[in-house]
């Protein structure tokens, strides 16, 4: 194996199994997925036209590898609606800052692959929306379109509650029914 | 605080919850391997394939009768050929809302859902969930209280929710089931409760993702998704009188995984469910049984996108022989999807 190739494997191992982590939710499909990035990169390593920047190249392996995952629709998917009443009883102000993360972290792990690719891009790599547009293979107006529909998912979600750390739960539907 | 700033902090405080880096390396090596050794087999398959044929037919035709292996005693087998009946959904759509796809049905234990796909192949466009009575899966799983208000759908009174994006309606029948319909693609009330109402009291069949050659005596299926067939083996010790499995009873699961998830399952249980794998021979497949003491796990390497994963729980009902004859008989479907989550 390249020498270069094992140094940055070494040197950037960690960010990018975080990257991966927090783009599918799962540590054994972020494992895989570096993995597999990386081994496919492996073989072009000494004809990259981006050595100057591997992150980027790899990155890109790495969120199209998690895109064309194919998932089905599985009766042991967690719904959307499971979150612990526990996270209500949060007193304090960081027990209550950790239920709000805690929140949107399931609530991320609900939105479709595109959205959470486009916000986790955003809003952990901190990549402009043309660099995302690049890794997505699609036009920055559909990066902008994907992030506005995953905030607004988020947004709605949270509702008032946004940032206070309280659990949402079950709101009844306004013609009443629900007692 | 806003909903952008607490997403930035909640992705920062979770990386740190990612897999660590040691061995990385390693795996990544371990990869590179895998695909040069898939690339020299892809180059040399064909003509292998034909050399093979060749000899093999050669040493048919020269071998003499009496120089064949003896065939070994038949052990005693449980396997019969399957005689058992695929459970169904009780409903039928008799309505199609704006967007509506096929509809395919499943059933996990007490529930039996009823999936309307969206024409766009994303989030489904409607879901159906029936629930026995007794038990309180989609209760949890829908954070449902009582319903019983003043609107009623089919004749009952229903409840209503509305949370994380998905909206629903459900109520119980006269003989006590849980109904829930629900969308998590905007479908507004009026329209859910027009699919209540609309659902036809006519059963829709329950696809199984795999055909079997055999199965174990009175095995029952319990659980039968796209990417998913469960059987009870004993089914006075396995189901519970609702026909929910019960814990630690006798059951044999089949999972239909990516071979990466297959591959990344067996890393992640290795040493701790499984000390012992033997290559084996699975028909006309490659495969792997892993032996521990919490019992034995078949990864059959069926293709390039499916590795069947057949584990046993509870009590072992299977010899050796047997769990090899039962797999190598199964076969997919063209409703075989594959599912993510093997569970330890």
């Amino acid at each position: 194996m390249d020498g270069t190739f094992e140094e940055y494997v070494n040197s950037r191992g960690t960010a990018l199994l975080r990257f991966a982590y927090v783009l599918c939710g799962d540590r054994y499909l972020a494992e895989d997925l570096v993995q597999e990035a990386l081994a496919r990169v492996h073989r072009r390593w000494n004809r990259l036209p981006y050595l100057e920047q591997p992150d980027a190249y790899v990155r890109t392996a790495i969120v199209r590898q998690y895109l064309s995952w194919r998932r089905r629709r599985s009766s042991r998917e967690a719904p959307l609606a499971v979150v612990p009443e526990a996270a209500a009883a949060a007193g304090s102000d960081v027990a209550a800052s950790h239920a709000a993360r805690d929140e949107m972290w399931r609530l991320l792990a609900g939105l479709p692959r595109r959205q959470r690719t486009v916000l986790v891009l955003r809003y952990y790599q901190d990549l402009p929306d043309d660099e995302i547009a690049e890794a997505l293979g699609c036009a920055p107006a559909t990066v902008r379109v994907h992030a506005a529909r995953g905030l607004s998912r988020l947004r709605v979600a949270l509702g008032p509650r946004a940032g206070t750390g309280l659990t949402a739960v079950a709101e009844p539907h306004p013609v009443g029914g629900e007692s | 605080m806003n909903p952008e700033t607490l997403l930035g902090e909640t992705l920062r405080s979770y990386a740190a919850h990612a897999p660590e880096a040691a061995g990385l390396l390693d795996a990544v090596r371990d990869r590179i391997d895998r695909h040069r050794r898939a690339r020299t087999l892809a180059t040399t398959g064909v003509a292998t394939a034909v050399v093979v044929a060749l000899v093999a037919t050669a040493l048919v035709v020269r071998t003499p009768a009496d120089d064949r292996e003896p065939v070994m005693p038949a052990e005693p087998s449980v396997l019969a050929p399957p005689s058992f009946e695929l459970p169904t959904f009780p409903f039928t759509p008799g309505w199609e809302p704006p967007g509506a796809g096929e509809p395919y049905a499943l059933v996990d234990g007490p529930v039996a859902s009823l999936v309307v796909r969206h024409v766009d192949g994303r989030e489904p466009l409607v879901d159906v969930d029936v629930e026995q009575p007794g038990t309180f899966v989609l209760a949890e799983r829908y954070t449902l209280r009582n319903g019983g208000g003043p609107e009623t759908v089919r004749g009952h009174p229903a409840g209503f929710f509305s949370i994380y994006g998905r909206a629903g309606v459900h109520w119980r029948d006269d003989t006590g089931r849980l109904v829930v319909v629900s969308s998590a693609r905007g479908l507004s009330f009026p329209t859910l409760m027009r699919f209540a109402e609309e659902l036809q009291e006519r059963p829709f069949p329950v696809r199984s993702p795999v055909t079997l050659d055999l199965v174990p005596r009175g095995a029952v299926p319990v659980t039968v998704t796209p990417g998913a067939l469960t059987f009870a083996l004993a089914p006075d010790r396995s189901l519970a009188p609702d026909g929910s499995p019960v814990a630690g009873g006798p059951t044999l699961e089949l999972l239909l995984l990516h071979p990466d998830r297959a591959a990344a399952w067996r890393r992640s249980v290795e040493g701790r469910l499984h000390d012992q794998q033997d290559e084996v021979r699975v028909g006309s497949h490659d495969g792997l049984l892993m032996q521990g003491p919490t019992g034995r796990t078949l990864h059959v390497f069926l293709s390039d996108e499916f590795v069947l994963h057949v584990r046993e729980r509870g009590t072992p009902v299977l010899s050796r022989n047997d769990l090899l004859r039962f797999a190598a008989g199964v076969r997919l479907t063209p409703y075989a999807s594959f599912t993510w989550e093997p569970r330890d």
